[in-house]
């Protein structure tokens, strides 16, 4: 009856459309699951995939991300956020062979990344907190991000990413916060993905 | 080697502070070389504010900060506001130092376990 109910309004004032934001350290692989939702609902990546951290350095949009699953839709705009970190230095983008003004660049942009990912954590209605489950996920970076979601109510799913990696340790993230739903992911190769598609309508919609 | 340097910070120090100028009072004492230990667990929105400032800041030279802390994730920040507004005290503690300081630093929920030492030009 409700589904009824949400379709009829749907139909006549438009599906509400979520802003969804991908949220984590670098290299946790936000990029990777928001280039496999974009390619699952709209038939396109969104960004660019690198090993060097810092890679996103301004918000990434996708508007409009038409989600079906079992029979349910949801109208979303994805941002992919940049990395959010408490430090920031060109020296570590040498190691990959960036050029030392380049590296200083790359490094002033992603301060600048960082800064509007922050400011995007009062604007958005719903997040995935991506976390590379190979690391300790207990890391300030990942409490700032969950303490001023949940101060402002905002739904929140832990996604625990690179289970194909070893060393991944998804019971690690359970454990570390065990308020938020978990959903384990390889964003690389897709694994589970439809589970956590699942569970962002669950909490979502 | 250069000499370390930590303030132990009362929680009394900033309570009559508004976040802006807590962060400022933080950023100064980090940004002059030292490590602070503050008796208290900045606010979820004091910890933000950190980081955008700290990024307004970074250069060359002083290339951000580790930071760490005990104490549950606060929601109700209004709570904790008006627990230091009535001069009381939240639990928790947050070390803060320069990146560049602290070679290592973890948190498994009761403790902080933090290396320093000076990885190249002193901040």
């Amino acid at each position: 009856m409700l589904d009824w109910l949400q379709g009829l309004m749907e139909r006549f004032f438009g599906a509400k459309c979520v802003s969804l934001g991908l949220y984590g350290a670098p290299n946790a692989g936000k990029t990777t699951l928001a280039n496999k939702i974009s390619i699952d609902f709209v038939g396109e990546p969104m960004g660019k995939v690198s090993e060097v951290p810092h890679e996103t350095r301004a918000v990434q949009k996708k508007e409009k991300v038409s989600m079906k699953v079992n029979g349910r839709k949801l109208s979303m705009n994805l941002l992919d956020m940049p990395g959010i970190a408490t430090k920031v230095d060109y020296r570590d983008f040498l190691k990959y062979g960036i050029e030392k003004e380049d590296a200083r660049t790359r490094a002033k942009e992603a301060t600048r990344g960082i800064i509007e990912a922050i400011k995007w954590l009062e604007n958005v209605d719903a997040a995935l907190i991506v976390m590379d489950s190979t690391e300790d996920p207990y890391t300030q970076v990942n409490i700032t991000i969950l303490g001023n979601l949940e101060a402002r109510n905002i739904p929140v799913i832990l996604v625990a990413n690179k289970t194909d990696l070893p060393g991944s340790n998804v019971k690690r993230i359970r454990e570390a916060f065990p308020q938020y739903p978990v959903v384990h992911i390889s964003a690389k190769n897709g694994h589970n993905v439809d589970e956590l598609y699942k569970t962002i309508f669950d909490r979502v919609n | 080697m250069p000499d370390l340097r930590i303030e132990f910070v009362s929680a009394s120090v900033l309570k009559d502070f508004e976040s802006a100028k807590r962060i400022d009072y933080l950023l100064k004492v980090i940004k002059r070389g030292s490590l602070i230990v503050l008796e208290e667990k900045l606010a979820p929105d004091e910890e933000r504010l950190l980081i955008e400032e700290t990024m307004n800041l970074v250069n060359d030279k002083f290339t951000g900060i580790e930071i760490s802390s005990l104490g549950a994730i606060e929601a109700n920040q209004w709570k904790e506001r008006l627990i230091k507004l009535l001069g009381g005290k939240t639990s928790g503690l947050t070390v803060i130092g320069p990146a560049r300081m602290i070679k290592e630093i973890k948190n498994d929920r009761s403790k902080i376990n933090l290396l320093a030492g000076f990885t190249g030009d002193k901040p």
